[in-house]
């Protein structure tokens, strides 16, 4: 079953996986095919080459932080296609020497040079990669031999990547199902919508989420701000009184409910930004530190500018209704 | 005889209760000259504060006239009056209506403010009208750090500091001991004297009005001698 196509660590033709196997954001999870398919696939006419690969991931976390990821040695720059990687020593030349994610090596205070032991296998961490990706953050990438040995899948792998010889890639997927009806080639163009009421569903609480955070913040935005003003209703009387022009009070409101307004928004991002720490280090092992202060990398600048300019807009909205209302009734 | 201030012709105040009307002042004639002072003698609900407002701008009669220094202020906008009681009135509320986020002498200052004073003369008026009412020492407290007769002070000190030509007191010693009183009483005409500045104080206490050079009652909305 694909939930999503959206392949954030890599970028293949036609994705081939078994029947039961479940494709995460390009990750398959459960089931296993022989590595040996490889060599069938190439068989199929217009396939140009194929990379076996194999993941094994704790799915005991919501984010999973053990990850093994397998994949021939002459592959592994294959995720720098997708997302930016910076490397920090080198790729691994021999069977006995490991890639770590950035994350994981934080965490488990590992350097290059340092070993690890995997099932009772010493391997040396040859290089650190450096990237904003999530998964590979926490990944241990190693030879696809080495992976199959100590994660128990001796000739095994999770999914084969295709790169297709010039014909599109449905056609491609369709001739490799046709030929090996075992598997599931998955393509870019595949009719997805057996997944849309799965999909949907989530979109819609994800929207509806979001709506009601939308109002519940703007209806506070607005609540505060007026009620900051009406409270001063007997000074705003008392400055009309004594000779207070309508636009000075004016000023008054918006400098006053913009300041609230700003003061909210900022004490908002803030307190976003510890939710975001706490839930990185909770739920992917990401040290709060390291994500306290990348909030800009969850949620863009310019989306939390213009949030802002937003908030504190309307508060200035809802102040300079408000002082109208009380001015109407100062004559 | 100096020249009228302010002057109210007939002067009638109406609202609406329901389907019947209240009249709060009814036809009130009465003309106050520069530096006289005058007082407004009568129970609560007599319609004091309302001919204290009329003469204030504070709102228009429903029917008559009122004349401020010879113009007559139905002919003049919102924006007018509202400049005419920056430049020209002085006011001091019942309830005090001091700001309670600004200090004492902040307080005192903002008629200047509002009027766009430069800051060093303000600063320097402000100051001088904190040493007359008696508070020098306590010119930064807020008003919640100050007793209710030194807040009564920095509002007689905020009415007058504009040099206002009509200063209107609004029972100003409704929530002071009657020694209290008499002192911001005396203190109100002391300082309006120094400008000649008309001054009418409205009081439900007839020993506050003494020393006034004349005493009006009101009473269900009449105003007589």
């Amino acid at each position: 079953m694909v939930v999503t196509q959206s392949y954030s660590i890599y970028h293949s033709d036609v994705v081939v996986v078994p029947r039961a196997s479940l494709l995460v954001e390009g990750i398959p999870l459960g089931g296993a095919i022989p590595e040996a398919t490889s060599a069938l696939l190439e068989g199929v006419s217009g396939v140009a080459a194929t990379t076996p690969i194999l993941f094994v991931v704790d799915t005991q976390q919501l984010v999973p932080r053990n990850i093994t990821i397998g994949v021939p040695i002459q592959n592994f720059t294959m995720f720098s296609q997708v997302t930016q990687v910076q490397l920090e020593g080198n790729y691994p030349t021999s069977s006995d020497q490991v890639v770590v994610g950035g994350y994981l090596a934080s965490t488990s205070d590992l350097s290059v040079g340092s070993m690890i032991k995997e099932s009772g296998i010493s391997l040396e961490v040859s290089g650190i990669i450096s990237t904003s990706n999530l998964i590979l953050g926490n990944a241990v990438i190693m030879p696809l031999q080495t992976a199959q040995s100590t994660q128990g899948y001796v000739g095994l792998v999770s999914a084969i990547l295709v790169s297709s010889a010039g014909i599109q890639p449905r056609v491609l997927s369709q001739r490799i199902e046709s030929k090996l009806p075992s598997l599931v080639a998955i393509d870019p163009a595949q009719d997805l919508s057996f997944t849309n009421p799965l999909t949907s569903s989530v979109g819609i609480l994800s929207e509806s989420v979001d709506v009601l955070s939308v109002t519940l913040a703007f209806l506070f935005v607005a609540i505060i701000s007026s009620v900051n003003l009406m409270e001063r209703k007997d000074e705003f009387y008392t400055m009309r009184a004594i000779g207070s022009s309508s636009g000075s009070m004016m000023k008054v409101a918006l400098a006053e409910t913009g300041l609230v307004s700003l003061t909210g928004f900022l004490s908002g991002l803030g307190l976003s930004a510890v939710a975001i720490a706490i839930a990185f280090q909770e739920y992917a092992g990401i040290p709060y530190l390291d994500s306290l202060f990348n909030t800009f990398g969850v949620i863009p600048l310019f989306t939390a500018f213009l949030a802002g300019f937003v908030v504190v807009g309307f508060g200035m909205l809802v102040g300079a209704i408000t002082i109208t209302l009380m001015l109407r009734d100062m004559k | 005889m100096n020249p009228p201030v302010s002057r109210l012709v007939s002067a009638t105040v109406t609202y609406d209760d329901g389907p019947s009307k209240v009249v709060a002042v009814d036809r009130a004639s009465l003309v106050i000259s520069q530096g006289e002072t005058v007082g407004i003698i009568g129970p609560s609900g007599s319609g004091k504060t309302t001919l204290l407002n009329i003469l204030g701008t504070l709102r228009p009669p429903t029917s008559g006239d009122v004349y401020f220094q010879g113009l007559s202020l139905s002919d003049v906008r919102v924006g007018e009056r509202r400049v005419l009681r920056l430049a020209k009135m002085g006011f001091v509320f019942q309830q005090l209506r001091l700001i309670p986020t600004l200090s004492a002498i902040e307080n005192v200052e903002l008629p200047m403010v509002l009027a766009s004073a430069p800051s060093k003369l303000r600063e320097g008026r402000a100051s001088a009208f904190i040493d007359a009412v008696g508070l020098s020492g306590k010119e930064h407290r807020r008003p919640n750090q100050l007793s209710v007769g030194e807040q009564q002070r920095v509002a007689v000190a905020r009415a007058l500091v504009n040099d206002p030509k009509l200063v209107l007191a609004d029972e100003p010693t409704s929530q002071l001991d009657s020694s209290a009183g008499t002192e911001i009483v005396e203190l109100i005409l002391a300082l309006s004297r120094k400008t000649d500045a008309a001054v009418v104080i409205s009081t439900h206490d007839p020993a506050i009005s003494k020393g006034l050079d004349r005493v009006y009652t009101m009473r269900d909305g009449v105003l007589s001698d």
